[in-house]
């Protein structure tokens, strides 16, 4: 990957917070809004997106008669996101020289 | 995209902040290994004091029978409300695997000391009483499932401790202690503690005056060893968040 080349997936901080928020583990909607700290909207718009995209995957399970929906990294985000982690790091360090 | 360095380095520090906060943070289950293993000491102290001045009282019998029936309430009434109280902040992470963890270890940890009750109580009304036999298999079948589930329960956090930390030979290190435990339960070594004068004895039925070495071996664990699990995993979390996972 280089900087022509990133994906529109990974061109937004807050599509970037959700799939960082993914690396570790699946978390549910409520545990990404808390950690993205962002409206229940927009946080349904950019994880529709990246459903989309194909980045992640989402799992709906009925829990106390609530649904409960679990959003996973795929391996095709997963290899976007190291991609992408891998071209931030070399464009500090040219820049640093 | 033109992605500039002040840009990357923004980046960056957006995804690893928010790779820290998604981490588990196990603050639950220290925090409850703390309190798990400070309530068994305090309240193993409270008997053994509360024996040593039953002889000193004279209301004997109140003094027993208040300071057994406050023990074994609060046996289980400090977990369980550690319980609700860490579950009520834990609740937020949702890692269904994480909750689990905390939920069946803390069932078992509340479940335990109303186990020990039930045997008490068994103990007091009926083997006491000369109702039932001591070595009546139904009430020896008890006693040893409470004791073995104590074993248990802490092989259990020292399997997890293991995991979190990854170093698999923990695991065997908690088997081990598993089995010395059960080594000094079979082999029942005991000194005495009390009084062994009958007539006192009479007086008071069911009354501990020895105290075995498997007894020493379970406090040791149950009280001590939770701690040193608990601070071992607050150690361990304040390490991985800091970065230094080895």
């Amino acid at each position: 990957m280089n900087m022509n080349e990133i994906p529109e997936a990974l061109c937004q901080k807050l599509r970037i917070k959700i799939v960082s928020s993914l690396v570790s583990s699946s978390k549910t909607f409520n545990e990404l809004l808390d950690l993205t700290q962002t409206t229940k909207g927009n946080l349904s718009v950019q994880l529709m997106k990246l459903e989309e995209w194909q980045y992640i995957t989402s799992d709906k399970i009925i829990e106390n008669k609530k649904t409960k929906t679990t959003y996973t990294i795929t391996d095709h985000g997963m290899t976007q996101f190291e991609e992408y982690v891998a071209l931030l790091k070399k464009i500090i360090e040219e820049s640093v020289g | 995209m033109n992605t500039t360095a002040n840009e990357a380095i923004e980046n960056i520090n957006i995804i690893k902040s928010t790779m820290d906060e998604s981490k588990i943070s196990y603050k639950g289950l220290y925090k409850l290994c703390l309190t798990f293993g400070i309530c068994n000491i305090v309240l193993t102290l409270a008997s053994y004091l509360s024996v040593i001045l039953v002889f000193n009282t004279p209301v004997r019998t109140e003094f027993l029978t208040f300071s057994t029936v406050l023990i074994h309430i609060l046996s289980f009434a400090v977990p369980m409300s550690a319980y609700i109280l860490i579950c009520k902040t834990e609740k937020k992470y949702n890692n269904r695997f994480y909750l689990s963890i905390i939920d069946t270890w803390a069932v078992i940890s509340i479940l335990l000391p109303v186990f020990r009750i039930i045997i008490s109580l068994i103990q007091y009304n009926m083997i006491d009483k000369g109702l039932l036999p001591m070595t009546d298999p139904a009430y020896l079948y008890l006693v040893n499932s409470g004791d073995l589930s104590g074993a248990i329960l802490f092989l259990m956090i020292i399997i997890i401790y293991s995991n979190i930390s990854r170093k698999p030979y923990i695991k065997i290190i908690g088997v081990f202690i598993m089995f010395v435990r059960m080594f000094f339960s079979m082999v029942e070594l005991s000194y005495m503690s009390g009084t062994t004068d009958y007539e006192t004895l009479m007086k008071f039925p069911g009354y501990e005056v020895y105290t075995t070495l498997s007894g020493i071996f379970a406090f040791l664990v149950s009280g001590i060893g939770y701690i040193i699990i608990g601070v071992l995993i607050k150690k361990r979390v304040e390490a991985t968040s800091a970065g230094k996972e080895s």
